[in-house]
């Protein structure tokens, strides 16, 4: 008994391992072949080991420049990118984020349960968003109440789960009117879109008993056009990414100054050095993201076959690029005025002398300011569509230095980008930050899915 | 048998639910394919019998010889994609 009690621990201490008996449970309740099942969890497994070498990688990258930045200025730089944060909750407390599949496991199924048996009819497939917002609760729920083993399992499930419900109910309020009921949008970015509804309703003078909806027309397509180079520019993510990222981890260097830079670059020139942080930063989310991408591609063929079965008819919750082609210019335009916001918050940051500085991780940016866009453009304009994604820029920055200070992945040099962290969960941070107990937490999290039920429930009578 | 490519900017999720979409379409039609899911950037390296992606990742992709590119708005709706597939495959009766 003891030699299996101490194999199940090992076992349940590797992700890799974890996430191999995950899909195995997935392929088997699909009673896919022998020759298929073995495919995937052998997938699965070098996957996740694919993601940890790419955690790696990306950490090696920006490390340095964030340790420059401590010595140089006695500043605390933080990257603000999802697959950052996650590699460094990865390496912060590998023991604990091997809970991280059966997290996501249980927080699909509450997800699924609340689906089929409450009145919020949505279910959450974006499975590279579920592995990186389970793993956060992990280190969350660890870091403000300090559990581990079964509690915190638990108590991450329920949070997941409840999230996977609310914030996709929440955004098909909004989405609905223009995308239908076939489907909404499921990340952590849903305040982007419930954002940019409000500020589009405001500046389109939106009336709810006589409701308009904008549409792109000839004038966007030929505005587009114009803005062809960069939309092409921007359906790269890797040629995006090692641009952006080498001007953002570059100029961290360069403001640290060139014995500074020469130091951490040790026998390596200090110019090439500067020039090759972006493109290595690159080289390690290209690895983790082809690594998620073997993973997931095993998992979410399994969660919607088990979604079909079980609550037919639910709208199914999706990643943010299905909405760019309902309004492809104004996806720019926000993501222009997601990018602008994004400095005008660093800048804020800088001015107010903030010891802890968040520097755009792009990535976010990127996505969100094209959600910002569409939804803002949908309800008002183009107008609405460049200030949704300016307000979202902003409010990433300014309120996630919030989230990344009380949540304490400041400690960690990463955090996550999105939206919702800079909104939502700031304001979730500062609760648990006081609460104390987990299981009062745990009992928050069902108030507010019952409120959510109370204020969403009619959009999903049809 | 046909070789399917379904493309998105990132090659993980929203191609990925297409793929799925696409699979059932397929199926329907009663033609076998091998369908996969792919990013923009890599797909320059792949060629597929079709291609199915959104407007404007197909301008960037851009019209290739002997491939058919389809274009869609819609990501989950297998009635859409399916009539979709059967316009540019010329399965209409």
């Amino acid at each position: 008994m003891a030699a299996i009690a101490n194999v199940f621990k090992i076992v349940a201490g590797q992700i890799e391992l974890v996430m191999g008996i995950v899909v195995l449970i997935g392929l088997l309740l699909q009673k896919k072949k022998p020759i298929d099942v073995v495919m995937g969890v052998v997938k699965a497994v070098v996957g996740v080991m694919i993601l940890k070498q790419g955690s790696t990688l990306l950490q090696a990258a920006y490390t340095p420049v964030m340790e420059m930045l401590r010595n140089t200025f006695g500043i605390t730089g933080i990257i603000t990118e999802n697959y950052s944060g996650m590699a460094a909750i990865n390496t912060a407390i590998p023991e604990l984020v091997a809970a991280v599949p059966t997290v996501m496991l249980f927080g699909f199924l509450i997800n699924i349960l609340l689906a089929r048996f409450g009145p919020l009819k949505v279910v959450f497939l974006t499975a590279h968003t579920m592995l990186a917002f389970a793993t956060l609760t992990v280190w969350l729920v660890h870091w403000f109440f300090g559990v581990e083993g079964a509690q915190l399992l638990v108590v991450c499930s329920l949070f997941c789960g409840v999230f996977w419900t609310v914030m996709p109910a929440w955004t098909y309020r909004y989405s609905k009117a223009f995308a239908g009921n076939g489907f909404t949008l499921g990340h952590i970015s849903g305040m982007a879109a419930v954002i940019s509804s409000r500020i589009g309703m405001l500046l389109g003078h939106y009336d709810a008993k006589n409701p308009r909806l904008f549409e792109e027309g000839e004038e966007d397509e030929a505005a587009s056009g114009r803005f062809g180079s960069i939309t092409r520019l921007f359906n790269d993510s890797t040629v995006i990414t090692c641009l952006l990222m080498t001007v953002v981890l570059g100029g961290g260097c360069l403001l640290a100054g060139r014995e500074a830079i020469q130091a951490a670059a040790g026998s390596a020139n200090w110019v090439v050095f500067t020039i090759e942080l972006g493109a290595s930063f690159t080289v390690g989310i290209v690895v983790l993201l082809s690594g998620v991408r073997m993973m997931i591609a095993e998992l979410v063929p399994a969660f919607k076959g088990i979604s079909d079965k079980l609550v037919p008819g639910a709208v199914p919750s999706v990643d943010m690029p299905v909405f760019f082609p309902l309004a492809p210019f104004a996806s720019v335009l926000g993501f222009l005025g997601a990018f602008l916001g994004e400095f005008v918050g660093f800048f804020i940051l800088l001015a107010v002398g903030s010891g802890t500085l968040m520097i755009p991780g792009i990535i976010a940016t990127f996505f969100d300011g094209g959600i910002a866009g569409v939804f803002g453009f949908k309800y008002g304009g183009r107008k609405a569509a460049f200030i949704s994604g300016l307000v979202v820029g902003i409010v990433q920055i300014l309120g996630g230095v919030i989230f990344t200070t009380l949540s304490g992945l400041d400690t960690l040099g990463a955090t996550y980008g999105n939206t919702d962290f800079g909104t939502s969960m700031a304001l979730l941070a500062a609760v648990m930050n006081v609460l104390g107990n987990v299981w009062v937490f745990g009992a928050l999290l069902a108030a507010i899915y019952l409120v959510a039920c109370l204020f969403l429930k009619k959009y999903f009578k049809e | 048998m046909l070789k399917v490519y379904t493309v998105c900017i990132n090659g993980m999720g929203s191609s990925l639910i297409l793929k799925m979409t696409v699979e059932k379409a397929f199926k329907e039609l009663g033609i076998e394919a091998d369908i996969r899911h792919i990013d923009a950037g890599q797909f320059k390296g792949c060629n597929p019998d079709v291609c199915i992606t959104t407007p404007t990742l197909a301008r960037t992709i851009g019209e290739r010889e002997g491939m058919i590119l389809i274009t869609t708005t819609n990501f989950t709706d297998v009635n859409i994609v399916k009539n979709k597939i059967k316009e540019a495959l010329n399965l209409n009766e």
